[in-house]
């Protein structure tokens, strides 16, 4: 039995709270728990929260299930009314410990599930095993304080990740090893037997008992010097300085934990950097940026790596029957080929199906070859979402499907990413040089920066899309001097080099990068581009990887033709909003280069010799996929918008924020 | 599945489906290179309308005009895009975009004197616009250019943005020993 320090943990006291109704309604007196005495009010979060309420410590105790086990236990017993019992509960067929979980019922024993979203998927433990032990030997028994008194609860044991469920990883300290839940700290981590300690959330702590809160999110889990937090499920429950904290929840894990707010940069502690939420102020959190993976397996998504036959590639995938999108993505390890000869190539020749038509680069209703925006030749990656167009939801369909793929690869990586939901929401990953002043530092408080993001917020939300998360990286002065005015030559290895994903979930890598350079070279009069159209979601550090913009025009303001005049801020937002656009998939919905328009059907469009002629004549002229800037408020069309939203690089805003 | 069924028709649509960069490249260097504008006399009503469609033109995301497309909106493209490059009163961008398009299809001595006031003339003197300018010169007025920007290296006002067009589209031209001061 391992005994704890208290945590402010809302699922521990959501979880008694629940033992006892359970208890009540059963009539029986639960020895162990607080309310064995009817009298006494019910634990609240608040009352576990309250930092002024010191818990007197308990060292941790583990007590063996040699010597507590299965042996000497109730286990065995499967008569109901034992009377030591929480409640008259007893569950002889419910899940084991550790086992996925919705209600108490769901969990064998003495049991009770700590719910979503404390536990991704529920986690079943079972109560009293101080006296009753742990029905498996291998489950660890944990004292929790709890009020005035203890709880104790089995929780699945372990000795590698892979004795674990999905979300959850194998945890140790102190001696014991348990199953518990990906990217929050095992309870009793760390713990050194201090009461609790007064570090507000974001300060750094090694122990829980560090903290105010009682959690600390450990260095060795991926937050510098570790960083103090609070169980949570408001922001009231947080234990903030000045500027406060926020609750948020981690999206991979479910857990809720509050993080320090901030400002910008300046704001948090080295090794931190400021997530804002759209246009506000954000919360600290690990200033991470992944290497672009070299090995593609160690990318945050389910990646499978083929070694092509004589030119084609076989991928097998399943796609989920709730699934309303999904992006295939395709990544080439070239090293096989000589560019001065040959360029990378990687062409989608057809998907087959569980039943219907194979989909294929043809233009019949159901192929995707209109919308397909790969180049010919030339980048490493490509991507490719179904229904690749919004009246074309037919291409959808669940189950097992296999992509046929031509390449000159050496390898070829694919991974899937599905949303169950059209997204609303896009995190954006901003690179800064330094030009002009302008730095993660300074962005937050600059004017005419925030007229770039005020105006793609704007533009957006009109269109039902909202920026999250919106993180500022500064360049090292390195790469600063390297990509000071980049010509053509220069964009494509500048994404490969700046571009890293911002995290180590796929919540994180699933985010826009926009790299704001001093200007581009002369060659280039551009305000901004982008890499691609339909770039590959989650795949960092690649050609195809970013938006790139030129932070001189942020600060211009002249005049147009017609003595109108024109803010490089404002100007710079729309010019992004549209290069936002191609990256998520959407064409210009007419050209003055050749004759072609979108493949959406509810776009208008404008034959070429208007476009040149006077382009003011155009339907589609306010359009944001115009090609030119020509509207101060330019809109997207329902089927533009299902793009954007179909894309998986915007996620659900149901979804919490998370760190 | 017959894999290779619409090889032919995929490779014939993207190729008109270039990246944002490309496009740009992607324009028709040949366009009517030797069509010569002969602009007839204008009234203020004509100039001013071809002024907007001119820079129009000019305000795409991603492409400069060709030669063709501006002779479509005016008969005498040239002087149109010569006043919007000395209006230093309009946005940068298209001031740039104009300086270039005008260099390229019109790299005469008008255009050069055009240049040759961005950096020395006090009226219409725009730093904005001069490494756009010698770029132009290094592109398109050949030896002569090139000679130019280099001279601008021993200017203190110039040396910087020179070295940098040079360093980009002239490396090999650098003398050693040139650093600015």
């Amino acid at each position: 039995m391992h005994r704890l320090h208290s945590l402010h943990t809302p699922w521990l006291a959501l979880l008694v709270t629940s033992l006892l109704v359970s208890c009540e309604q059963g009539g029986v007196d639960s020895g162990p728990y607080p309310s064995s005495n009817p009298n006494q009010p019910a634990p609240t979060n608040n009352s576990t929260s309250n930092p002024d309420d010191p818990i007197p410590y308990m060292p941790p105790e583990v007590i063996p299930n040699s010597t507590v086990g299965n042996n000497n236990s109730g286990w065995n017993n499967t008569s109901t009314g034992n009377n030591t019992s929480p409640g008259n509960n007893f569950n002889s067929t419910g899940a084991s410990v550790g086992a996925a979980c919705t209600q108490d019922s769901d969990c064998r024993g003495y049991g009770g599930c700590i719910t979503e979203p404390n536990a991704p998927g529920g986690y079943c433990v079972t109560a009293m095993c101080d006296t009753l032990g742990c029905e498996d030997e291998r489950d660890q028994c944990l004292v929790f304080p709890f009020e005035d008194t203890e709880v104790s609860l089995c929780l699945k044991g372990c000795t590698t990740r892979e004795d674990c469920r999905q979300g959850y990883d194998c945890q140790s300290a102190n001696g014991i090893s348990i199953c518990w839940i990906e990217g929050s700290p095992m309870p009793g981590n760390n713990n050194t037997g201090n009461p609790p300690g007064d570090g507000l959330d974001g300060s750094s702590c090694t122990a829980n008992t560090d903290c105010t809160g009682g959690l600390c999110i450990l260095d060795v889990d991926g937050w510098p010097q570790g960083y103090c937090s609070s169980g949570c499920q408001s922001d009231a429950e947080c234990n903030g300085d000045d500027a406060g904290s926020t609750c948020t929840t981690n999206l991979t894990t479910g857990a809720s934990f509050c993080l320090d707010n901030c400002h910008s940069n300046a704001d948090c502690r080295t090794g931190y950097r400021c997530e804002r939420q759209g246009t506000r102020d954000g919360t600290c959190a690990p200033n991470v940026q992944i290497q672009p993976g070299q090995d593609l397996q160690n990318l945050p998504f389910n990646t499978s790596c083929y070694t092509p036959q004589d030119g084609l590639v076989f991928v097998p995938y399943d796609v989920f029957q709730t699934t309303t999108s999904y992006t295939l993505v395709f990544h080439g390890d070239f090293s096989n080929i000589n560019p001065s000869q040959e360029v990378p190539s990687i062409e989608l020749f057809g998907i087959e199906r569980p039943s219907g038509p194979d989909l294929t680069l043809g233009t019949s209703d159901l192929d995707f070859g209109e919308d397909l925006s790969q180049l010919v030749d030339g980048l490493p990656s490509l991507a490719l979402t179904i229904p690749s167009n919004p009246s074309k939801t037919a291409q959808l369909q669940s189950g097992s499907h296999r992509a046929v793929i031509g390449t000159n690869a050496q390898k070829l990586c694919a991974y899937l990413v599905e949303e169950d939901q059209p997204g609303d929401r896009i995190d954006l990953n901003l690179y800064f040089s330094g030009a002009m002043g302008l730095s993660a530092s300074s962005a937050p408080d600059d004017p005419n920066f925030q007229r770039v993001l005020q105006t793609m917020h704007t533009q957006l939300n009109n269109s039902g899309i909202q920026l999250g998360k919106v993180r500022m990286m500064d360049l090292s002065p390195a790469l600063a001097q390297t990509y000071q005015a980049p010509d053509v030559n220069q964009l494509f290895s500048m994404a490969q080099d700046i571009t890293r994903s911002p995290g180590y979930d796929q919540y994180d890598a699933l985010s826009l990068n926009i790299i704001f350079v001093p200007r581009f070279d002369a060659s280039l009069p551009f305000l901004g581009l982008s890499l691609g159209i339909g770039s590959p979601p989650g795949l960092h550090g690649t050609a195809m990887s970013a938006t790139i913009a030129s932070t001189e025009y942020i600060y211009q303001s002249q005049q147009d033709i017609n003595n109108n005049t024109i803010d490089g801020g404002s100007y710079m937002g729309l010019t992004l909003v549209h290069e936002l656009g191609h990256f998520l998939g959407l064409h210009h919905t007419s050209e003055a280069q050749f004759e072609k328009n979108d493949p959406l059907t509810d776009t208008p469009q404008c034959a070429r010799n208007t476009v040149i002629s006077d382009y003011k004549a155009c339907p589609d002229v306010s359009n944001a996929m115009f090609p030119y800037i020509s509207h101060p408020s330019p809109s997207f069309t329902a089927q533009q918008q299902a793009v954007l939203k179909a894309s998986t690089l915007t996620k659900p805003s149901s979804t919490e924020l998370g760190p | 599945m017959n894999i290779f069924k619409h090889l032919t028709l995929h490779i014939s649509l993207l190729a008109c489906l270039t990246l944002a960069p490309l496009s740009l490249l992607a324009q028709d260097d040949q366009d009517d290179q030797d069509t010569t504008s002969s602009p007839a006399p204008q009234d203020r009503d004509t100039i001013k309308h071809e002024q907007k469609l001119v820079w129009q033109l000019l305000s795409a995301h991603h492409d400069m005009p060709t030669k063709k497309q501006l002779l479509m909106v005016s008969a005498d493209p040239a002087a149109r895009l010569t006043e919007i490059v000395q209006g230093t009163h309009l946005f940068v961008l298209q001031r740039r975009r104009a300086l270039l398009v005008l260099s390229k299809n019109w790299p005469n001595d008008h255009t050069h004197e055009v240049i040759h006031s961005l950096m020395w003339d006090s009226m219409l003197y725009s730093p904005s616009l001069h490494a756009e300018a010698m770029y132009a010169l290094v592109h398109y007025y050949g030896d002569d250019g090139l000679k130019q920007v280099i001279s601008y290296t021993k200017t203190n006002d110039l040396c910087p943005v020179a070295l940098m067009v040079l360093k980009k589209h002239a490396p090999k031209s650098i003398p050693d020993t040139t650093t600015c001061r």
